[in-house]
């Protein structure tokens, strides 16, 4: 199962109902849409659902893809839309709820340390993380939208006002917006990181 | 002035992070940081949030189960196309041979039935009489070995009651 296709290729193969090129297509982008699904949603199991529905749509509607864009992109584009659209099912909330009660935040994954690094500096990583997660939950979802397309996409301000349909100084804007607000809960963790200078 | 290179500008240099600011405003910037201690470590506070999102992100990446993702979306894919017609298209992967080849079995199958079943094809050969009245219609219809005769009532009479029940 180790083909690799072109990018017309694959999408030749896909409107023919290819499963190994479907298949091809899901591991490649299954980590990267993930991303992007849960730094919008902050939900595991959201994302979950989100990534599924995307391949499926891209199974669906294959036929309709022009190719005026990457596939990437437009996959990206599908995510993010998902992400802003989708209908939260009572059955996730009542999960959501059900989670408030026992763990306020996400359990969060430890940075991934140089070996050798202290156990303080692990423990702060851990904090920062927990921290960040706080921080991108109080934040309404568009601008959240925003923050991740520009971190973790490194789109360009052109690019996400023409993905999310907003202004290029609406992208800025919000940018600072989180910016900020991350920058508050986290003050602790950044002081300590950057030192004093001056 | 907008030129002024002495003010902070916080919003500017989240743009100048992202290389978004343009050359005028990146130029301001970059004389402000030389001589602003204070935005140089915002700046720095900056870079530094963008690397731990980026890392907590991965994080978060790094402990999903793919492999169960990717088996429920084949599945998903499965239920959406019958196991048959998959094995029908991957056997026949191109329409240029699978359309001919449909529309020669349909035409075999149109010669069976027409050529080989005509003796017991059991198709109405005449229709002998029909009456239609104000409750039912009446059709007798002859095949080569009986006489059938078909009954309709009209509902629309008969339905008036079951309307008003509901
Ligand atoms: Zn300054």
């Amino acid at each position: 199962m180790h083909r690799s296709f072109s990018e017309r290729q694959l999408v030749a193969l896909l409107r023919q109902g290819d499963e190994g090129a479907f298949r091809y297509l899901v591991r490649r982008y299954q980590k990267k849409l993930y991303a992007v699904a849960f730094g919008i949603t902050l939900d595991r199991e959201e994302s979950f659902d989100i990534v599924q529905d995307v391949f499926l749509n891209v199974y669906r509607k294959i036929g309709r893809f022009r190719q005026q864009s990457s596939l990437s992109t437009w996959l990206h584009r599908i995510t993010v839309n998902q992400c802003l659209n989708r209908k939260r099912r009572w059955k996730r909330r009542l999960r959501r709820q059900h989670r408030s009660i026992d763990s306020p935040e996400l359990d969060p994954v430890p940075l991934a340390a140089p070996d050798g690094s202290d156990p303080e500096t692990l423990y702060n990583g851990k904090l920062a993380v927990q921290g960040l997660w706080r921080a991108l939950r109080q934040v309404p979802e568009q601008a959240r939208a925003v923050f991740v397309l520009k971190e973790i996409q490194g789109m360009s301000y052109d690019e996400i006002a023409r993905d999310l349909h907003i202004k290029k100084g609406t992208v800025s804007s919000r940018l600072f917006y989180v910016r900020r607000r991350l920058k508050a809960e986290l003050q602790a963790f950044l002081e300590g990181e950057t030192g004093h200078e001056e | 002035m907008k030129n002024d290179h002495r003010r902070c500008d916080a919003e500017a240099l989240s743009r100048f992070l992202d290389n978004e600011g343009g050359a005028q405003e990146t130029d301001r910037l970059r004389r402000h940081l030389e001589t602003c201690g204070a935005c140089r470590k915002r700046l720095a506070k900056q870079r530094l949030l963008s690397r731990l999102a980026r890392k907590a992100v991965a994080g978060e990446t790094a402990r999903a189960d793919f492999e169960r993702l990717e088996a429920a979306v084949v599945s998903a894919v499965h239920r959406q196309r019958p196991y048959a017609w998959q094995h029908f298209t991957g056997w026949i992967p191109v329409k240029k041979v699978s359309i001919p080849l449909a529309t020669a079995v349909l035409a075999g199958l149109v010669y069976f039935f027409v050529a080989v079943q005509r003796p017991g094809f059991r198709a109405p050969s005449a229709i002998i009489n029909s009456f239609t009245g104000p409750i039912s219609s009446v059709m007798i219809i002859e095949t080569p070995e009986t006489r059938q005769t078909i009954l309709w009532f009209d509902e629309n009479s008969a339905a008036t009651d079951d309307d008003k029940a509901v």
